[in-house]
């Protein structure tokens, strides 16, 4: 079988729904991925621009979606959750490497300001 | 909860998948409750979440894009390899499709040029005309009342009189020419939006002070007779009598070949209305205020000249140009659309037919995991790209057929309105891709359909899928239909071509076999008495008779004529069967009669030395019948309005169709042409023993130093004026006859290629029948039994319709109407010949089948 590529590296946004999305486990839908961001993290995160780019995730591989139960606060329609898959969380652990590489001597610069 | 727009739930579904666009839906509307919950329920929460729908819409759209886009290739790669799997179908779809699309383009093109395209001025939709005289020809609206329309009529902008005076001979700056002169107020400049290249136009104030011995020119005269020179401002027009000094020149905009004679006259000139009571002719433009009705402008027009019985005929200056024409134009027009829809029909036979031999084909792609829209959308992009090869051809084609339509317009209708624009244009090209995607679609939106919705299973299976009789049903019906549509053209073509013959065949009055007529516009350079000499003086001429008032009959209305009227009375007081007749005015020699072949039918022609006694005159039956019932009128007497006076009644001739067949005629009397030596003006009507193109070269020959100082011709021949007369009926019912022969040929070849697929796909079945003892002349009759159940059907649906639709063309028949049982059973009989011969072949080919060879497939 041949080697499967590393997932390639993530956008900012990527990061945080990918976060956000592990975070909430089981119930990851649009609406509560970016409810959650902007509870952590304070920025404002548009539930269709988390749809878009939780999609564009699940093309790459790095995330998978199924449907649940209809529900009457939504019309009677369904929610999609997302969950990170193996290679999403392998992308994750890569961006913070990343992140905490190019921050390491940079703690006193970080932590005064 | 708001409920989302159907289409913009559709769109997202199309994005994306059902389930996830119902997902996105939800979480618009779990948005919303919360926002609800939180107190910022927004003011308008349906368009609030229809617009986070739509944003939805657009998010998708711009991250699916690239895949889109690799989709469409790929699809477009699958198109491109069935079309060149079947050459010869495709090939065969492509022409068929291109014949229809190339007719439609070309009369489209023709139609734009004169119909729809909009007048090459600002707004032309506001500019109108306001007629100033009644249908009986009386002034309604003297310059008194124009006055008052310039004051006070608030529904127009602008108000002008305007009118072109052609054929006048003009001197500017020592060049003489013929040509036509715009004589029109000042307010004309400003309504039409005209400004000078050079120098100024005369004002309102110039025409209040009488300054009005100034001319300006038209654009294109002055670059082409007077090469653009600057210093022709100052220089003298000559017009008759009247000399004037150029003050300016038009700009390079008023010259549109588009325009007609609105801007594009050489010379204009003041038209000065006067303020005191006059009898002026007039004739009155304006532009109306933005937002108003033609009807508006009637109803205060009516007002101002105090004329309640009178309902002016306000009509828009471009519907006055086309008013002739409009009508078979846009006929036409749909005609042509009536073909292209029998073109895609046929192409929708054909492509389903195909995909019918592509089953296997289509399972195995579905079994290789294509969806139902991928499969669909295949055969949408093959009909695309078969149209869109059409539409080239057609294209190609409509380049010579476009040349073509123009020539024949400009022959077979001379002075047509903008004929000379005819071409392939933008707008024309906008048209022919618009119809190469619409006919695509039709065409592959059935074949389509049926192609994707085969179940996997059954199409793997050798046996007939379930599909394959839905797909039969369909080509049932698009034959039909086509027929159907074949018969509605072929009666609208029908129903033209008995028009003409009618029109044609129709005794006209007089004899017009070697009739000729000499009829200058303005008057001879000599004596009427020495013109006569000289054509008597031509041989073959048998005799010469004269004619004032009243144009010469059928020349008066080909040519250029007028139409003076009479009123009669019985002058005996009595009133008879009618108390006075409005007739024609004809003044003429006695010998007008035997020259124009009028026979009496009662009496006979006054001595030309008639003296004493009331003068004479001769009535048409219609007249004589009008006045005198049945009584015996010969020898009455009757009281004229002008000539004015009482005249006895000598003969009585038959009633002549002077304007042609086709238009209603008054009756017609005739008065003594007293003998003037000093006469140069007058119509003379010439019996020739040779035929007409022998004697036209010869009169005008003869002529030439006496004719009016005019380049256009004065001797004409009556065949030509009567050709003249029927032109625009010749012409239709040549285009209508096109088109349903077109439709036909298409039609035909439909019914060919459903009976040859039908006989192809059903060899089996055949070689079983033919095993089991049926012989080959019973094999050729189901199949001729099978195209014929098709033509009934056909008919049967198609007649109904042409019936319904004919009757809107009243209008444009002659002596023949939209249920005419003659027209619909010769259209049965010819189609159904043609469409039993197109069935023949195929049916021969069936009954040949060799049931050996037939099995072993």
């Amino acid at each position: 079988m041949r080697p499967r590529h590393r997932p390639a590296p993530l956008g900012e946004f990527e990061l945080l729904v990918l976060l956000a999305t592990l975070s909430l486990g089981d119930q990851a839908y649009p609406v509560s991925v970016a409810r959650e961001i902007e509870a952590r993290t304070g920025r404002k995160a548009s539930r269709t621009t988390v749809l878009i780019t939780l999609e564009r995730m699940e093309d790459k591989d790095l995330v998978s979606s199924r449907y649940g139960e209809p529900t009457p606060e939504r019309g009677g329609r369904p929610k999609r959750f997302f969950r990170v898959k193996p290679r999403g969380v392998q992308a994750t652990r890569d961006s913070l490497e990343r992140i905490e590489t190019l921050t390491s001597g940079l703690e006193f610069v970080l932590k005064s300001r | 909860m708001p409920v989302p727009i159907r289409p913009l739930a559709w769109l997202l579904r199309m994005m994306s998948s059902r389930h996830a666009a119902n997902a996105a839906i939800g979480d618009v509307l779990e948005d919303l409750a919360e926002r609800r919950d939180a107190g910022r329920w927004p003011r308008h929460p349906a368009l609030w979440a229809n617009l986070q729908i739509i944003r939805a819409i657009r998010l998708e759209m711009l991250a699916a894009a690239p895949r889109l886009l690799r989709s469409a290739g790929l699809i477009l790669r699958d198109a491109r390899r069935a079309i060149r799997a079947a050459p010869a179908h495709s090939l065969f779809v492509v022409l068929i499709l291109a014949a229809g699309i190339a007719l439609g383009t070309v009369t489209f093109s023709v139609v734009d040029a004169v119909v729809l395209k909009p007048l090459p001025v600002e707004h032309p939709e506001r500019l109108v005309s306001i007629p100033t005289r009644d249908q009986d020809f009386k002034q309604r609206i003297t310059p008194e009342i124009y006055w008052r329309l310039h004051e006070h009529l608030d529904s127009v902008e602008d108000l002008a009189a305007r009118m072109n005076m052609t054929g006048t001979m003009a001197t500017v700056a020592g060049i003489t020419d013929q040509v036509t002169v715009t004589r029109a107020s000042a307010d004309i400049f400003r309504m039409l939006r005209l400004s000078p290249a050079i120098g100024r136009f005369w004002t309102a104030d110039d025409e209040r002070r009488g300054n009005t011995d100034v001319a300006v020119l038209g654009y294109r005269f002055w670059r082409q007779q007077l090469g653009g020179d600057p210093s022709v401002l100052g220089k003298d027009v000559s017009i008759g009598t009247r000399t004037s000094t150029v003050i300016g020149v038009l700009s390079s905009a008023s010259d549109h070949p588009e325009v007609a004679d609105l801007t594009n006259a050489p010379i204009w000139v003041p038209m000065v209305v006067p303020r005191t009571p006059s009898e002026s002719v007039l004739a009155i433009v304006a532009r109306m205020r933005p937002g108003v009705t033609t009807a508006q402008v009637a109803g205060d027009v009516q007002r101002l000249a105090e004329a309640p019985d009178w309902q002016p005929a306000v009509r828009r200056l471009l519907d006055l140009y086309v008013a002739p024409v409009r009508h078979w134009m846009l006929l036409a027009l749909g005609a042509a659309a009536l073909v292209v829809l029998v073109a895609c029909a046929n192409a929708a036979n054909l492509m389903l037919t195909r995909s019918a031999a592509r089953t296997q084909e289509m399972a195995i792609r579905a079994s290789l995991g294509a969806s139902r829209r991928q499969i669909a959308l295949a055969v949408l992009a093959e009909g695309l790209l078969l149209s869109l090869g059409a539409t080239t051809g057609a294209l190609l084609c409509s380049i010579a057929g476009v040349r073509l339509a123009k020539v024949a317009v400009t022959t077979a209708l001379p002075g047509m309105f903008r004929a000379s624009t005819i071409s392939l244009n933008g707008r024309v090209l906008a048209a022919a891709m618009a119809c190469a995607v619409v006919t695509g679609v039709l065409c592959s939106l059935v074949p389509a359909w049926q192609t994707s919705r085969a179940p996997v299973s059954t199409l793997l299976k050798d046996s007939e899928a379930p599909t394959a009789t839905g797909r039969r049903r369909w080509r049932s019906t698009f034959l039909t239909a086509e027929i159907a549509t074949v018969v509605v053209l072929l009666v609208v073509s029908w129903l033209f071509v008995v028009s003409l013959i009618r029109v044609t065949r129709i005794d006209l009055g007089i004899d017009r076999t070697n009739l000729l007529a000499v009829m200058p516009r303005l008057a001879f350079r000599a004596p009427v008495d020495e013109v006569r000499q000289r054509i008597e003086s031509v041989p073959g001429v048998s005799g010469v008779a004269l004619s004032r008032a009243a144009s010469l009959p059928l020349f008066g209305r080909a040519f250029h004529g007028a139409w003076w009227t009479t009123t009669l009375e019985r002058a005996d007081g009595t009133s008879g069967a009618g108390s006075s007749v409005k007739a024609l005015q004809y003044r003429v020699t006695p010998n007008y009669f035997a020259v124009a072949g009028l026979r009496f039918s009662r009496g006979g022609t006054w001595q030309a030395d008639a003296a004493g006694g009331p003068p004479a005159i001769v009535l048409d039956e219609q007249a004589a019948r009008r006045l005198f019932g049945d009584e015996d009128p010969m020898g009455r007497q009757v009281r004229a309005t002008e000539p004015a006076g009482i005249f006895t009644l000598v003969g009585t001739v038959p009633h002549v169709y002077a304007r042609g067949a086709e238009e209603d005629d008054p009756p017609a009397a005739y008065f003594n042409l007293k003998p003037d030596p000093a006469r140069i003006f007058a119509g003379l009507l010439v019996r020739a023993s040779r035929p007409p193109e022998q004697m036209l070269p010869l009169l005008t020959e003869v002529l030439e130093p006496v004719g009016p100082d005019l380049k256009e011709p004065f001797v004409f021949a009556a065949d030509e004026a009567v050709r003249r007369l029927t032109a625009t009926r010749r012409f239709n019912a040549g285009l209508m006859s096109v088109f349903g022969l077109v439709g036909m040929l298409i039609g035909a070849a439909g019914v060919y290629a459903v009976m040859t697929s039908f006989v192809a796909q059903q060899t089996r079945e055949i070689g079983v029948r033919v095993a089991l003892g049926a012989t080959p002349a019973r094999i050729q009759r189901a199949m001729l039994a099978l195209a014929w159940r098709h033509l009934l059907a056909g008919l049967a649906l198609g007649v109904p319709v042409a019936w319904w639709l004919s009757r809107g063309l009243t209008a444009l028949l002659f002596q023949v109407t939209a249920a005419d049982a003659s027209v619909y059973a010769g259209v049965a009989a010819l189609l159904s010949g043609v469409g039993l011969m197109a069935a023949w072949i195929p049916a021969r080919r069936a009954a040949r089948i060799d049931p050996i060879v037939s099995l072993r497939r």
